[in-house]
């Protein structure tokens, strides 16, 4: 989704996406396939003091540290990461970062053809990061910008937010 | 954008190109320096002569004419200068350096991608005019051109020669009799893998006919070619340099990084080896099992291999610091220009090694102290004849290694910190009370200086203002793991004293576990470890206290500090400290020093408070690398309990 532009760039009907497909909360959410590096089962989250609410923590993913991000505080979805059952290890804004999930489903081929902009309901600077909603077999996915969900500015102003009260 | 041909520059063209280009015009800034000071000779006038020519040369190489009118003009200059048809005069020194500020724009706009030709021709000097005389001539000391004369001496070893590297050895070592080797490849300290046939060095010598019969008495190496390095304007390409560049290859930062990286990784796997190895040794003596003596020999050996490597490619990561400080001789004359001072910045200890990383830190913190220098401590020429101190102000940078830390001072002879005036701003600002301030002891008051809100915007100037203090210099060291001090001799002068370790990628640490999270403490940092009783645990004020040695130390509980659950009954504590505070940190349990690899926590958790990084156990466990000045913040801050 995110290509060199940032944005979907349809190229012919017959065009199609290959996203990976993973559920937060019950909501399935796509991100591009050659963002995710990799899928790994969720090991210990080391808790990083001070650090933004969005920032669960880091892993040690073979002797890299990388940090955890759970998406449910950005999303606004309410829960809690204890639930999550694997990390998303994907590349954000050109770092490598884990994102928490509750399970990954498939990795998907949806054609370009089938993705609907966000409805205007949901619109706003919110949720910018919403590239489009796409229609799968089974329902509805959410597919997300992950650089512009993440951006490490909003990360460290959220930070400086706890630290200011 | 840049090629007519067919031939497009690539990025590493364009990477190469501005490398070379910034050396060039460092060698013309550091020459339009001595120039003013008036210390030149041939040589130096023909280095610059060289270095416009080269610059002019790849410029037009990578299709650059703009750039490459410019330089010739500059190199026009250079050789009227040299051909003595103008004078140097302030006018003319002022010229190069304006002309050198014009290259480094243009050179910023090509890295932008820009094609910077549309620029204004360099300003050329009529020889005529220039030349005429009665104007401001600058004296120059000239130096006698010295009767040495620079050769590349080519050495060949015969193939069935079983050690080259004895031979090209031995060759060096006598033609170092013979005169000054000024560089050599292979170098001399790294001949012990040499496998090589041949062998160039730069040989300073006074006639080339003696290097033959230096070598006459050697076996197995001859003598290939001996010629004289082009001291002549160097014809299109300029063989010179080229030779001299044969020493060192140049490594993309990430590769070192890369490297560092999997280094830190065969240090964490041999930690992971000997802890295994000391796990088996418990039970019995190792000459029952053959087998298990000979995993604990290759542990061992291991463990000397990774240190080795580990040595080696830190020393890969460091730079000269050289580097960073060749920048500033300009900086202190303009500054000293801009306020009508006279200051000149001497360099020591230039080759001072320093971890790249540090090295890229230290700039703005460096920058600071010198504005503050050139503002604050050199006196105006007129109070300096009346304190009967030469009319030039000098200030000194200098750099020098002491056991894993680079001391660097910035030294100036100005008229010293006025500690009146020091107590009287930290009054009017409210850091301090009159009370406070009739207490403090010389070196307090200095401390003042880098208390945050000492530098006001009441007091930006052009040149050390922007609302920035000292106290973000001290920031920015603490960042580094480094300290910053102030000495100063009213009348005499004042001295900044930076200390920084050599490297920030490799430390030694304490690890203590709290609950069920591991933090590393920076072994440095750790004073003393104390087991906790009734006996040495107080209360005062409703504080924890630790009283050790007749020295009471204020006690924090680690997992509060990082905002975890409050711990009761954790047994140790750990005194950690910097300088003359110190603090005690409550811990449940030790978990012993270990060499760790620090990592970053990568750029979406940026700085944390509190923390320099993260690092990776042996049993592959996460452990947070705690920054140890962040609790003696608030040491400071809280009372000072002394107890009698």
């Amino acid at each position: 989704m995110s290509g060199p532009g940032g944005e979907l760039q349809p190229r012919g009907e017959d065009w199609e996406l290959q996203v990976v497909l993973f559920e937060i909360e019950g909501v399935t959410y796509g991100v591009e396939v050659d963002r995710v590096l990799e899928v790994i089962l969720r090991p210990e989250v080391s808790r990083v003091p001070s650090a933004a609410a969005c920032v669960e923590g880091v892993i040690n993913l073979r002797g890299s540290v990388i940090p955890v991000l759970d998406l449910r505080q950005r999303l606004r979805l309410g829960g809690d990461a204890s639930r999550a059952t694997h990390i998303v290890i994907a590349l954000v804004q050109g770092t490598v970062a884990g994102l928490s999930v509750d399970g990954v489903l498939q990795v998907a081929r949806i054609p370009v053809a089938s993705v609907a902009p966000p409805p205007a309901a949901i619109t706003g600077p919110d949720v910018r990061y919403v590239e489009g909603i796409a229609k799968l077999e089974g329902g509805l996915c959410v597919l997300l910008d992950l650089d512009l969900a993440l951006r490490p500015e909003e990360l460290l102003a959220v930070r400086g937010d706890l630290d200011g009260k | 954008m840049a090629s007519d041909g067919g031939w497009t520059l690539t990025d590493d063209d364009r990477q190469i190109f501005l490398v070379e280009a910034e050396e060039m015009v460092q060698v013309l800034e550091e020459g339009a320096l001595e120039l003013e000071r008036g210390g030149y000779g041939p040589e130096l006038l023909q280095a610059m002569f060289r270095a416009a020519h080269t610059l002019k040369g790849n410029s037009g190489m990578i299709g650059e004419d703009g750039m490459a009118g410019y330089l010739h003009n500059m190199e026009a200059l250079f050789d009227d200068l040299r051909g003595e048809r103008i004078a140097v005069t302030p006018a003319l020194v002022q010229q190069v350096l304006s002309g050198i500020d014009a290259l480094r724009e243009m050179l910023a706009q090509f890295a932008q991608g820009a094609s910077p030709s549309a620029v204004q021709p360099m300003p050329r000097e009529d020889p005529a005019a220039a030349a005429s005389p009665g104007g401001d001539v600058m004296p120059a000391h000239v130096q006698e051109p010295s009767a040495q004369r620079r050769f590349v001496v080519t050495l060949a070893v015969d193939a069935e020669c079983a050690m080259p590297a004895v031979r090209v050895f031995q060759a060096y070592q006598e033609l170092s009799r013979l005169g000054r080797i000024e560089g050599a490849d292979p170098q001399q300290d790294s001949l012990s893998n040499f496998q090589g046939r041949s062998a160039t060095l730069v040989l300073s010598v006074e006639r080339a006919d003696e290097v033959e019969g230096a070598l006459a008495g050697l076996e197995e190496i001859h003598l290939e070619s001996v010629k004289e390095q082009a001291a002549a304007p160097a014809s299109p390409g300029g063989d010179g340099e080229r030779e001299a560049a044969t020493q060192t290859v140049r490594v993309r930062v990430d590769v070192l990084d890369k490297l560092m990286n999997l280094v830190g990784e065969l240090v964490l796997d041999r930690t992971r080896i000997s802890d295994l190895v000391a796990g088996l040794d418990g039970g019995k003596p190792h000459e029952e099992d053959e087998r298990q003596a000979e995993l604990a020999r290759a542990s061992l050996h291991l463990g000397r291999v990774t240190l080795d490597l580990q040595e080696t490619i830190m020393k890969a990561r460091m730079l000269p610091i050289e580097q960073l400080f060749r920048r500033f001789p300009r900086l202190v004359r303009d500054l000293g220009a801009r306020s009508g001072k006279h200051v000149h910045l001497e360099l020591y200890g230039q080759d001072t090694e320093l971890d790249r990383m540090i090295m890229d830190e230290l700039g703005d913190p460096l920058t600071h102290i010198l504005r503050n220098a050139v503002d604050h401590g050199i006196e105006c020429p007129e109070l300096r004849m009346l304190a009967g101190k030469p009319e030039e102000g000098r200030i000194a940078l200098r750099a020098a290694t002491e056991e894993g830390y680079v001391i660097i001072d910035v030294v100036d002879d100005g008229a010293g910190i006025d500690q009146e005036a020091v107590k009287r701003t930290a009054l009017a600002r409210g850091i301090l009370t009159p009370e406070q301030a009739e207490r403090l002891t010389q070196r307090e008051v200095e401390d003042l200086l880098f208390a945050p809100g000492f530098s006001t915007a009441e007091e930006v100037t052009e040149i050390s203002g922007r609302g920035v203090g000292l106290d973000a210099v001290r920031a920015s060291l603490e960042r580094l793991s480094g300290t910053i001090e102030v000495l100063s001799e009213p009348g005499r002068g004042t001295t900044f004293r930076l200390r920084i370790p050599l490297t920030l990628a490799i430390l030694r640490a304490l690890l203590v576990r709290t609950g069920d999270e591991v933090y590393a403490l920076p072994i440095g940092a750790v004073r003393q470890i104390v087991k906790l009783s009734e006996r040495n645990l107080h209360t005062a004020h409703g504080r924890p206290l630790l009283s050790d040695r007749g020295s009471l130390i204020g006690l924090q509980s680690l997992s509060r500090v990082f905002e975890g659950p409050e711990r009761e009954g954790e047994p140790f504590a750990v005194v950690v400290g910097a300088g003359d505070r110190q603090v005690a940190l409550r811990v449940g349990a030790l978990m012993g020093e270990r060499e760790i690899v620090l990592k970053s926590l990568g750029d979406f958790l940026g700085t944390v408070p509190g923390l320099t990084g993260a690092t990776i156990l042996g049993s592959g466990e996460l452990a947070l690398v705690a920054d140890v000045r962040y609790f003696l913040r608030g040491a400071a801050a809280a009372p000072k309990e002394q107890a009698t």
